[in-house]
């Protein structure tokens, strides 16, 4: 079951475009060094290689994790190359985060590495955003049909379902597929009261496609209605003069405040005394916001878009919108259900048990498992013939009085990325990638043949098979 | 590709087995979140007010969307709806899986995208009760219009299709409307014996009840071509004409 601990002493090279120092560092950069550091802290020798940004040194060692930059933001993707190239012997295991511009590490790996790429979302349709012919469309094709190529065969950690989806429909890869989520702040004690009066947060980037504007626009029409609300706005980034000037224009500079760039201390206050979070993003690989939001027993409310979908469960911890249904009335439907004291807690006590079905730790060892299973599938030097399925079924069967005999059996034949939890003498499995029929042959293996199978919903696949839905 | 072992019915495992009903409606859906929900409304809606006792089987192939989360919500609906998983890829695969896992009294499939109306289902249950073994929907049978056509290409590859197809089954009209209903002993019987995983699967399953001297009655329909199909000429085919040739061989 524990697979940190088996990958001590194992050589693992991370590569991200950025590290978490880096001025425009964002929810993946900490994805990355939470990991990095928790498999550091077990005993592997983490190395994270980024690009270098101004004023940070070539190497230092960060928790355990020992980072070298080199390069800048288009350049680090050679720099990487070449540091492959010359290190082909030093790592076990190489994990590629993914970018958008993938670093192609296949391509300079030896055949005894283990490689694993990590992709948080598709950035199929932003490279017309960002860019012009003709850098779109190689951007595009790098990130696909290029893609698709060097990293045939190679296991992918997908942040969320949605991320999942995206890679099957619009990269159209056919690799197996781990879901390894984001994980959470852990429940902490309530950071500040709850405010008296109906009050909304957003905590987010400023940046277009985080479409702050849709509710600062928004917030004149449910002033009208809630004549007492508040709008904390808490971030930084290019849009924030423009938004801060659309607040004057529409009259709303006394209801909504601009925090800037917030601590963690302070973020947390912010979510606390919310009502409710709102994340009108377009699209997002996970919706880090929410989780952050619900651990303080905040709901949120956001458009039903790719991982923020993921994130929320209509009507128990927040929210979804119909892309295209309007934000107001969503916002004030919302309010209104959250005015009464009662209801506020029942749902925050909903928040928060969701939340704390994601960890930094589970989120580690996740990874661990995936790059241990790659690890000794690269040195048996197999190849699973088997085409890859996203399927999942959970098993649940019960061994009156020979539990601690099932639980060795479990151990020792289940694959390492399948998950178990045992209360008593029930058992609850996740066997991942096979449907009802083959998880029953594993379990007539195990000597299990009265079982309840089903197959796993998202939810299922995202939290530890102990805990409960929303 | 041939489907592997353990796919007859007498190794499917007793738990995978869902209880006896009169009639269990297969529906194979492979990333179908949009359009199943407003199929399985109808379909329950239907079966309610029908005497027979009745089922619903959505066999998941392989979907990334939130297709199982659609088939959740149909839960507590008063006609009972399972879902379950196939992790082989095609749509014969699916609906085998969906079939051989069956105990029902007769058994059938429908496409995900409800392009037949299911009231057919009542002439349909009518020919099963009278003893018919296979009882199948046909777009070319006398009485069938089509409700809205179909584009060019695809009428064409599916006129070679067919050509091909008759050869096989001469008396048949049209083998490939997914609307198909069976006695349940019979084609679990049968189904055990197939292993074509792609869309040409009707032919073959036809092609064995036509072998065991039962005889296929054929509905007309009338029949809708609904947008989104899973289909494509370009990927499924050249494997289709080929599945078919393999049928012509195995005989």
């Amino acid at each position: 079951m524990n697979a940190l601990p088996q990958l001590a002493r194992a050589d693992v090279l991370f590569l991200n475009w950025r590290d978490p120092a880096h001025p425009q560092a964002g929810g993946a950069e900490t994805y990355c060094f939470e990991i990095a550091r928790r498999l550091a802290a077990a005993g592997v020798r983490v190395t994270l290689f980024t690009a270098r940004h101004a004023g940070a040194a070539a190497q230092e060692d960060v928790c355990g994790v020992r980072i070298l930059r080199s390069g800048d933001t288009y350049t680090v993707y050679a720099a990487a190359a070449l540091h492959l190239l010359t290190h082909r012997h030093s790592y076990d295991a190489v994990v590629d985060f993914q970018n958008g511009i993938p670093f192609f590490s296949p391509l300079f790996t030896s055949r005894w590495t283990a490689g694993v790429c990590v992709i948080h979302h598709i950035h199929q349709k932003q490279f017309d955003v960002r860019f012009r012919f003709p850098l779109n469309s190689i951007g595009r094709l790098l990130e696909k049909q290029a893609s698709r190529m060097v990293y045939r065969g190679w296991p992918i950690v997908a942040v969320s379902p949605s991320t999942r989806e995206g890679m099957r429909r619009d990269l159209c890869f056919r690799n197996p597929v781990h879901i390894v989520p984001n994980g959470g702040p852990g429940l902490r004690p309530q950071a500040a009261p709850r405010s008296d009066v109906p009050s909304l947060v957003v905590v987010s980037r400023l940046v277009p496609q985080k479409r702050v504007d849709w509710l600062v626009r928004s917030v004149p029409r449910i002033a009208a209605q809630l004549p007492e609300l508040r709008v904390d706005i808490a971030g930084d980034g290019p849009e924030l003069p423009r938004l801060r000037e659309l607040a004057t224009e529409l009259g709303v500079e006394g209801r909504v405040t601009f925090h800037g760039h917030v601590d963690e201390g302070r973020k947390r206050e912010l979510l606390a005394q919310a009502w409710l979070a709102v994340v009108p993003s377009a699209a997002e690989g996970w919706g880090l916001t929410v989780i952050e939001a619900n651990a303080v027993g905040t709901p949120a409310l956001a458009y039903d878009v790719p991982g923020l979908r993921d994130a929320i469960h209509n009507g128990r911890n927040g929210w979804l919108l119909a892309p295209g249904e309007d934000l107001v009335s969503g916002v004030v439907t919302a309010l209104d259900l959250l005015g009464e004291r009662g209801a506020r807690g029942r749902v925050a006590e909903r928040c928060r048990s969701w939340a704390a079905g994601f960890s930094w730790d589970d989120s580690a060892e996740r990874l661990a498992q995936v790059v241990l299973e790659e690890c000794h599938r690269t040195h048996r030097h197999r190849h699973s013939r088997r085409g890859p399925s996203d399927l999942a079924v959970i098993a649940q069967f019960q061994v009156p009085g020979g539990a601690v005999a099932a639980e060795h059996a479990v151990t020792g034949s289940l694959r390492r990325s399948d998950r178990w939890v045992r209360r008593d003498d029930t058992f609850r499995l996740l066997l991942r990638g096979c449907d009802e029929v083959r998880a029953s042959l594993a379990l007539r293996r195990l000597g299990v043949t009265e079982a309840t199978l089903a197959l796993a919903s998202h939810v299922d696949q995202l939290v530890p098979p102990g805990s409960a839905a929303p | 590709m041939l489907s592997t072992r353990g796919e007859a019915p007498g190794n499917i495992p007793r738990m995978l087995r869902r209880p006896p009903v009169d009639l269990e409606i297969v529906v194979p859906a492979f990333n179908e979140e949009s359009r199943l929900p407003g199929t399985l409304t109808e379909v329950v809606g239907y079966l309610e007010s029908r005497p027979w006792s009745s089922a619903i089987v959505v066999v998941d192939n392989d979907s990334v969307d939130g297709t199982l989360e659609a088939v959740g919500r149909f839960a507590h609906s008063p006609v009972k709806t399972y879902a379950i998983g196939c992790s082989e890829h095609g749509k014969g695969a699916a609906v085998r899986r969906g079939v051989v896992t069956s105990t029902a009294r007769y058994t059938g499939f429908i496409d995900a995208d409800n392009a037949t109306p299911i009231a057919s289902l009542d002439q349909v249950m009518a020919l099963l009760r009278q003893g018919y073994p296979a009882v199948i929907a046909s777009r070319r049978a006398v009485g069938a219009r089509y409700e809205v056509e179909q584009s060019l290409v695809r009428r064409g590859g599916g006129w070679m299709f067919r050509a091909a197809a008759h050869l096989l089954l001469p008396d048949i009209a049209d083998t490939q409307c997914g609307f198909k209903f069976f006695d349940g002993p019979l084609v679990r019987a049968v189904a055990g014996n197939c292993h074509i995983k792609g869309f040409a699967f009707d032919v073959e399953l036809l092609a064995q009840i036509d072998r065991a001297g039962r005889r296929i009655a054929e509905v007309p329909v009338v029949w809708t071509d609904v947008p989104g199909s899973t289909f494509s000429a370009r990927r499924h085919g050249l494997r289709s004409m080929s599945d078919l040739v393999r049928i012509s061989l195995s005989r």
